[in-house]
Parts: C-alpha cells; structure tokens; sequence
C-alpha cells in the first residue's frame, strides 16, 4: 500500500504536464471555474482572482487515489479589483510575471475523507519557490459534470509574494486562502 | 436666562469634528499623490476611520444640540448674513453626514470594506462594483471639495466677525468662560 501510494507519487511528479494532460480525460469548463484568494489587509477581509487558467484533472470520485491533476494558472490576469492593484502585483515585488508568468499546482495524492470531501496534496510553484500544500474539497457530480470546490491556506511570505516594502504583514497579512471551483466535463479514465 | 454661549461639550464636540475634517482632507490629498504602498493601504485606513469618527460625533453633536440647544445669533446682524449663516451652518451638517456614508459606500463597493480601527468590521450596504464605486469616487470628492469651500467660508465668517467687526461670535464657540 505504501509503496503504491509512493509510485503513485513519482509518477504523478514525474510524468509532468504534457503527459498528464495526454492522460486526462476530463476537460475544464472555465466559464464555471474560479480561482480566487482572499487575505487581510490592515486587518480588512479583501477578496480577488484570476481570470485565466487551465486544468488536466483526471478525477474519479470511485478512485481518488489514481487523481492526477495539473493546475496552471496565468498570474497576469489577476484582478484585486483595481487597475492600478492589478498593475502592482504583476510587478517585480509581487508576481513578477515578467519572469514568472504562471503559479502550477501538481497534485501528489487525494484521500476520500467521506460524505464527498477530499484531501488533496500537492506541490505548488510560484515565482520558482515550490511548498506542499493540503486543500480540502469536496466533489459532486452535477449532471455530465464535477464540481470540484476547496480550498487550501498558503503564506504568502514562503514564495516572496509581496517582497520587500510588502513584507510587512502589519499592513498585507502573510496568510492568503486560496479558493477554487473548478467544473469539470467529460468522464474520468 | 438667554444664553450668549455654546456650552463646552458642544463647544469641545465643534473642535474635535473640525480638526478630524481637516486632517481626513489633507491626509486624502497626500494619499493621492502616493503609489500603491503599504504606507499607503495605512494612510487610507486612518482616513476612514476619522470620517467614520464624524459620522458618530456629528449624530452625537445633532442629538445635543436638540437637547441642550443652541444660542441664537447675536443681535443686530444684517438679514442677509443671518440667513447665509444659517444655510452654511445647515450644508455642513448635511455633508458631515453625507460624506462620510459616501465614503464608507465606495469602500463597500470597491470591495475594501471599512474596519473601525482595525477591529470593528463594519456592514457593506452596497454591492462590490466596479462602475458603483467609480461614480461614488467622484462624488466623495465633489463633496468634499464642496465641504473644504463651506468650512473655509465658515472659518472666514468667524475671523471676520472677530478681527473685523470685533464681535462675540467667535468667542462664544472657543473654550473659557461664561
């Protein structure tokens, strides 16, 4: 069992995008998706989002353990809700999408906590810096779709989102929750 | 007995309100002048929370007033200046109260909520809007330049009745005696 779950791992990390993409039969409905994140700042609750991404997901609710997904997501379409935010966050401090255009999320492993929910875990890439992070979904068929819908916490200090004057989580908090929906079409492999 | 004087709860209520409204404006014409910065997310925050301040001590100030009233102008005033006086005291009233809701509505719909002093979250009674909260930004800065050129009539009126026509009608807002 462990080992499977090992060799599961490696090639969920070492097959990569191209091949997971070949492998998923599932197909996002990105009218329907979001990816959103909400923080503090000077200990107000702001909320906003990305408008662009793209997802291979192979889910199947009767085997979570076989999930594989890949997430990417163009950091340049964030909206924080104001031209001049948007701007700011693109820059070298933030996103520095110049460089770094796209946040990736690979999941590891995904475990049936019951009653629909599910425990995904995975590395995520941003600005070059990977973590592990854990999300808590849940998922439910929705005619010819999935919903997938969760969440997950991240610091955003650990991948130096928001450096230098920005570091102050007096005025941005470090913790940023990360939000999404993603509906997916099509049936699992 | 007729009364000459504001009392001092009035009289201290009058000085508090004017300098939080003198200090939210300058401070909004810095912020302006300012990037997208953490001083900046600050200064923004403290500008709310002194308008949100006038909100609370001008509906303290209108209950007071009610309650303890107010001397009447001094005697032997021109008509004109009397209802001009009048008006100016009423459009500042109005727009310690409007501005503010202006404001704290256009922090609702720009999605940047206002929490009082950093810890008091206060409700959105309008919706996050993009369109909403540009056309309740121009008119947060109409008003206010229309408060600016009330209060520098206002405050004008006052020196002149002083240094001028070496009247009370200062003298009766400033702290002392009776």
């Amino acid at each position: 069992m462990k080992k499977r779950f090992l060799t599961s791992v490696i090639l969920a990390a070492g097959l990569g995008l191209a091949s997971v993409s070949a492998l998923a039969a599932q197909t996002l409905v990105p009218a329907q998706s979001k990816i959103g994140f909400a923080f503090k700042q000077m200990n107000v609750p702001v909320e906003g989002s990305f408008k662009r991404f793209d997802a291979n997901v192979n889910f199947d609710l009767a085997k979570p353990e076989k999930t594989q997904a890949t997430i990417n997501v163009d950091l340049t379409s964030i909206d924080v809700g104001s031209a001049d935010g948007n701007k700011t966050t693109q820059g070298k401090d933030w996103f520095n999408t110049t460089a770094t255009p796209k946040a990736t999320f690979v999941a590891s492993s995904v475990k049936a906590l019951g009653g629909g929910k599910f425990e995904a875990r995975g590395k995520l890439t941003i600005k070059g810096v990977s973590k592990d992070i854990v999300a808590q979904l849940t998922a439910k068929q929705d005619g010819a779709n999935l919903d997938v819908e969760g969440s997950f916490p991240m610091m955003r200090l650990q991948y130096k989102i928001g450096d230098g004057e920005w570091a102050d989580t007096g005025t941005v908090a470090d913790e940023v929750t990360v939000k999404f929906k993603l509906v997916l079409a099509g049936k699992p492999n | 007995m007729k009364r000459t004087r504001y009392d001092g709860f009035h009289i201290a209520l009058h000085w508090l309100i004017a300098a939080l409204i003198v200090a939210a404006f300058g401070l909004a014409l810095y912020i302006d002048t300012l990037p997208l910065s953490p001083l900046k997310f600050r200064l923004y925050s403290y500008h709310k929370w002194m308008g949100i301040s006038v909100l609370i001590l001008v509906a303290v100030r209108v209950i007071w007033r009610h309650t303890k009233g107010v001397p009447a102008p001094l005697p032997n005033q021109p008509r004109w200046q009397v209802v001009v006086a009048n008006a100016t005291h009423h459009s500042l009233y109005l727009l310690m109260f409007v501005l503010p809701l202006v404001g704290w509505a256009m922090s609702s719909a720009k999605g940047i909520p206002v929490v009082l002093f950093g810890v008091l979250p206060l409700p959105n009674w309008v919706p996050v809007d993009h369109d909403l909260g540009e056309i309740l930004e121009t008119a947060h800065k109409t008003l206010a330049w229309i408060l600016a050129a009330l209060v520098a009539m206002h405050a004008a009126a006052a020196i002149k009745h002083h240094v001028i026509d070496k009247d009370d009608t200062l003298r009766r807002m400033l702290p002392g005696k009776s």
